[in-house]
């Protein structure tokens, strides 16, 4: 297997993708789950599936846009709804979830809609919807890596105005933090996150590599630094071994990379769980003797 | 006379059609410890709000720090405990001194890393609240009371001239209310710290502020502790008995 991932070059792409991926799903992720807006990642993942319908019936229609990848359309759509989730979300300040089902149902039925149109395109449905790493080629990479490289330096730079934020949304505004303006930013790289993640584990489980991770980590009641720390080792991890497995047993790469994901979370509960007991078994002896 | 940190003119708020502040002019100086008393509704909270820039009055104006409310866009020169700080998610993974360090975001500015200095400020304050053994701690497990020393202590970090509390000790047992007033006494004589503070608690309004403001929609009295406590029943019960009425004003 080992001299297989140097033989092909369809296998170093689909790891470092991997790793790449790996890196800023739980980065952005984790913003996500400690805002309760788990779901806006289901909700823009389903848009960028309309958006890839789009640019691939774009693609079959029109000679000018034949070599352009039909993630650039996605990625487009997903930036769009991301904006749209935004105003939503000032619109019903309690009830801000109330923008995911209307754009998840929306971009279901846009994309299906099109897909039809296209006759189905005769391309690789399952491969959007569960992801096909392994179709990974070179232009995919770069577009990987400029959208981690734009990630990763937002995060890094306004790391303390979005946890301020995360934690406690007025009083960060009030002591003068532009809240309006990097949660729209915020959404645009969750946006640019999810259209390219969906190569890695596809459309119908990007937001499991974005919270899972997160949801494991946050078991451990650590600190927010140490938080998102682990929960980028979790999706490495799970990524690695999700591979590995998808490679060996020939399955898909985001079926296998979820399940991974979930496994570790159960070990970490059940870890927990197990720990907690011993302690209180130890503190019991002892008052006894 | 000190200075005059707040100074409000004839201010007058509704929400939707719904008048809840009529006509209070107000000012708190340099190194006041002002209590606001009232029952509920009576617009306390709202009040606080305009103070602090939230919301923009219907009518009237508003100074801080001697420049006009407009002005001001920064507003790190004033502290806030919010009346549900505490309403944050419990398994929210995040340190003491992380939550505390974060009242520093803005006045660090846009791209700038906390450095050792910040997280010696972070120490600093911890220590004045009386909880620095917690800094390590998750905030979610703290107890309501300690939490309730985080925020102060978030509140204190960017150093303001003003902290503004909205009833800051509901929900606190006797012990720990009795040593956050000891706290805010001490901010107060020690510090020189000019204090807001919305509170039920009569007795500590007539043991521990030096003027006290009765609102019930229109300011009822505003002056020292002293007069307060002089006129209390006459003031109580003319602003509480007083029910909150409905006013609609037609557009
Ligand atoms: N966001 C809002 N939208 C509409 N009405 C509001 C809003 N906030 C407050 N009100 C109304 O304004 C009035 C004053 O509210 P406020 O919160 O200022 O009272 P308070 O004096 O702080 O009361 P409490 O002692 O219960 O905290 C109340 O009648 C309330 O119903
Ligand atoms: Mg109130």
């Amino acid at each position: 297997m080992v001299s297989d991932f140097f033989e092909y070059a369809f296998l170093q792409h689909a790891l470092i993708a991997g790793l790449i991926i790996g890196l800023v799903s739980p980065l952005v992720g984790i913003f996500l789950v400690v805002r309760r807006l788990s779901l806006i990642a289901e909700a823009l993942s389903h848009i960028t599936l309309s958006g890839v319908a789009a640019g691939l019936l774009l693609q079959k229609n029109f000679a000018l846009f034949a070599g352009i990848s039909p993630l650039y359309a996605g990625m487009s759509f997903a930036v769009l709804g991301s904006v749209f989730v935004e105003q939503i979300r000032q619109f019903y300040r309690s009830y801000q979830e109330l923008a995911i089902p209307i754009l998840l149902s929306g971009g279901i039925a846009v994309g299906v809609v099109l897909i039809g149109l296209g006759n189905g395109f005769g391309v690789d449905i399952s491969g959007l919807l569960f992801g096909n790493i392994l179709a990974i080629n070179k232009q995919d990479l770069w577009l990987i890596g400029v959208v981690a490289v734009l990630v990763i330096c937002f995060i890094l730079f306004l790391f303390k105005e979005l946890f301020a934020l995360a934690f406690d949304e007025e009083h960060a505004v009030l002591s003068g933090i532009r809240g309006k303006w990097i949660h729209l930013l915020f959404m645009i790289m969750v946006a640019m996150v999810i259209s390219v993640a969906i190569r890695v584990v596809g459309i119908l489980l990007v937001s499991a590599l974005m919270t899972l991770p997160v949801a494991t980590s946050m078991q451990l009641s650590l600190s927010f630094r140490k938080t998102a720390m682990f929960s980028i080792l979790f999706a490495e991890f799970s990524i690695l071994a999700g591979l590995i497995f998808a490679y060996w047993l020939d399955i898909a790469s985001g079926g296998a990379i979820v399940l991974v994901s979930i496994a570790l979370l159960v070990i970490v509960i059940s870890g927990k769980r197990i720990y907690s007991m011993v302690q209180y078994r130890k503190a019991n002896v002892r008052g006894e003797s | 006379m000190g200075n005059v940190l707040l100074q409000m003119e004839d201010v007058s708020y509704s929400y939707h059609h719904q008048i809840v502040l009529e006509n209070v002019t107000l000012s708190v100086e340099e190194g006041q410890f002002l209590g606001i008393v009232g029952p509920n509704g009576s617009g306390k909270s709202t009040l606080l709000k305009i103070a602090l820039g939230v919301l923009q009055p219907k009518k009237g104006k508003v100074w801080l720090f001697g420049s006009p409310m407009k002005d001001q866009k920064q507003n790190y020169n004033i502290g806030y405990v919010s009346q549900k700080s505490n309403s944050f998610q419990r398994d929210f993974p995040a340190t003491v001194q992380e939550v505390v360090a974060a009242g520093l975001a803005s006045k660090k500015g846009i791209l700038r890393r906390y450095m050792k200095k910040d997280y010696l400020l972070v120490d600093e304050v911890l220590e004045q609240v009386g909880i620095q053994d917690l800094r390590k701690r998750n905030i979610g497990q703290l107890s309501g009371g300690q939490q309730q020393r985080v925020f102060i202590a978030r509140a204190l970090i960017s150093k303001p001239k003003l902290l503004i509390l909205d009833e800051p000790t509901v929900g606190i047992d006797r012990d720990s209310t009795k040593q956050f007033y000891d706290l805010l006494n001490y901010l107060h004589k020690q510090h020189g710290l000019t204090l807001i503070m919305v509170t039920h608690d009569i007795g500590v309004v007539s043991s521990l502020v030096d003027q006290v403001a009765c609102l019930n929609k229109k300011l009822y009295f505003h002056g020292t502790r002293s007069l307060f406590v002089e006129k209390e029943k006459e003031l109580l019960s003319k602003a509480y008995n007083h029910d909150v009425q409905v006013i609609d004003h037609h557009h």
